[in-house]
């Protein structure tokens, strides 16, 4: 039963490194990677954003393969390092199968707490107003601004709504809670806290992905990634748009 | 511009934590921000934008493919917040605004928008291929 622990293993790493967003290619490979662990007649790894497939034949025992797939996708570089960690663990014989795939199920799903993440929301923010030739002031501000957007982020995340909306909500109050701060601080530069306080919702990720995939051969994932950072820019677009509509007489 | 570098190590540091980047990483990838942004700023004085656009990504991909061999970690751990600052936010915003204001000027930054765009998508490709190469020619 060692070669169904394997490709068991196999899968589950390829479905945290795909939910973790990871290249499709690194995908394959680390699953192809641990199924060499065992000898075989054939196996293989295939990869979607979407979902993974692995199959092993090994002699005498009649071919098994495994298919899952994936709904939610989102960013995390943790994972992503912990997986490379332990397929490369597993193969040089460090760690056993069976506790690389209980390591692996141990991967926890967020590397910092809630409270971290939504704070690295609002500096990442400030940090962008510097980068963004901002005064001190303004980075200050953008904090507000930060609030606003991390408020929407969770509202989202509670009621489950899909990214193109969470995007476009977020874009929307963004630019409107620039404006209205520019109403009580006169001092502060909008157009720089609003473009700054896009940047965690910009699909660098994507953008970034896609041409890697692409690069690599694999179009598929490659045009599919390409689409997301389209339709994520599009949502930016009509949000900040909605945002400097509904303040029309302000602009 | 100073501050404006000072905001982009701070900027991809907490970047790289709202990516869930791993504590050991989010220094040097603050750093890979930080110098491809100061390349970018000073790269800007004497070229246009998707140029300078270029020349930065380049930076940022070499340094991020020498330090995630150097650590032992996937490129993408560098790669994804070191573009962070490249990313063409400001031209996508002001193409909007100016679309709001039915000014056609507009049109020209949507194209700088997909100008950056194809700028980091070629830097980035350029050095993976250069990368590919180089290894290669190591193995053999």
């Amino acid at each position: 039963m060692e070669h169904q622990k394997c490709l068991e293993t196999a899968i589950l790493a390829g479905e945290i490194l795909i939910r973790s967003g990871a290249e499709t290619y690194r995908v394959e490979e680390t699953m192809r990677y641990i199924l060499s662990a065992i000898p075989s007649v054939m196996s293989e790894a295939f990869a979607l954003p979407t979902g993974v497939f692995a199959s092993i034949l090994v002699e005498n025992k009649p071919v098994i393969t495994l298919v899952k797939r994936i709904d939610k996708r989102g960013i995390n570089l943790s994972s992503i390092d912990e997986v490379n960690v332990i397929s490369r663990d597993v193969v040089s014989s460090v760690i056993s199968m069976d506790e690389a795939y209980d390591r692996l199920t141990s991967i926890k799903p967020k590397a910092y707490s809630r409270t971290i993440h939504n704070l690295s929301i609002a500096f990442l923010i400030a940090g962008f107003v510097l980068l963004l030739n901002g005064s001190l002031f303004d980075s200050l501000i953008s904090l507000i601004n930060g609030i606003f957007l991390i408020l929407v982020l969770e509202g989202a995340r509670k009621i489950e709504s899909n990214p193109f909306i969470s995007t476009l909500v977020g874009a929307t109050v963004i630019t409107i809670g620039a404006i209205f701060l520019k109403s009580i601080f006169k001092a502060i530069d909008t157009d720089v806290i609003t473009i700054a306080s896009m940047m965690p919702l910009v699909p660098g990720t994507a953008i970034t992905n896609a041409i890697r995939d692409t690069l690599q051969g694999d179009y598929m994932s490659g045009s599919a990634r390409a689409l997301e950072a389209v339709v994520i820019a599009i949502s930016i677009a009509i949000g900040v748009a909605c945002g400097l509509g509904l303040l029309g007489g302000l602009l | 511009m100073i501050l404006q570098v000072l905001g982009a190590v701070f900027g991809v540091i907490w970047g790289s934590i709202y990516l869930e980047a791993p504590k050991k990483h989010l220094l040097m990838g603050g750093l890979i921000g930080g110098v491809g942004w100061l390349a970018y700023l000073i790269a800007l004085r004497s070229f246009d934008l998707s140029l300078s656009t270029f020349i930065s990504g380049i930076i940022i991909a070499i340094l991020s493919h020498g330090f995630a061999r150097k650590v032992k970690t996937p490129v993408t751990m560098f790669l994804i917040p070191g573009f962070l600052p490249l990313v063409p936010g400001v031209s996508l915003y002001h193409a909007v605004y100016e679309f709001m204001k039915g000014s056609s000027l507009g049109n020209g930054y949507l194209l700088s928008t997909f100008q950056v765009a194809g700028m980091i998508a070629l830097s980035i490709f350029v050095v993976d291929s250069f990368v590919k190469i180089l290894e290669k020619q190591i193995k053999k």
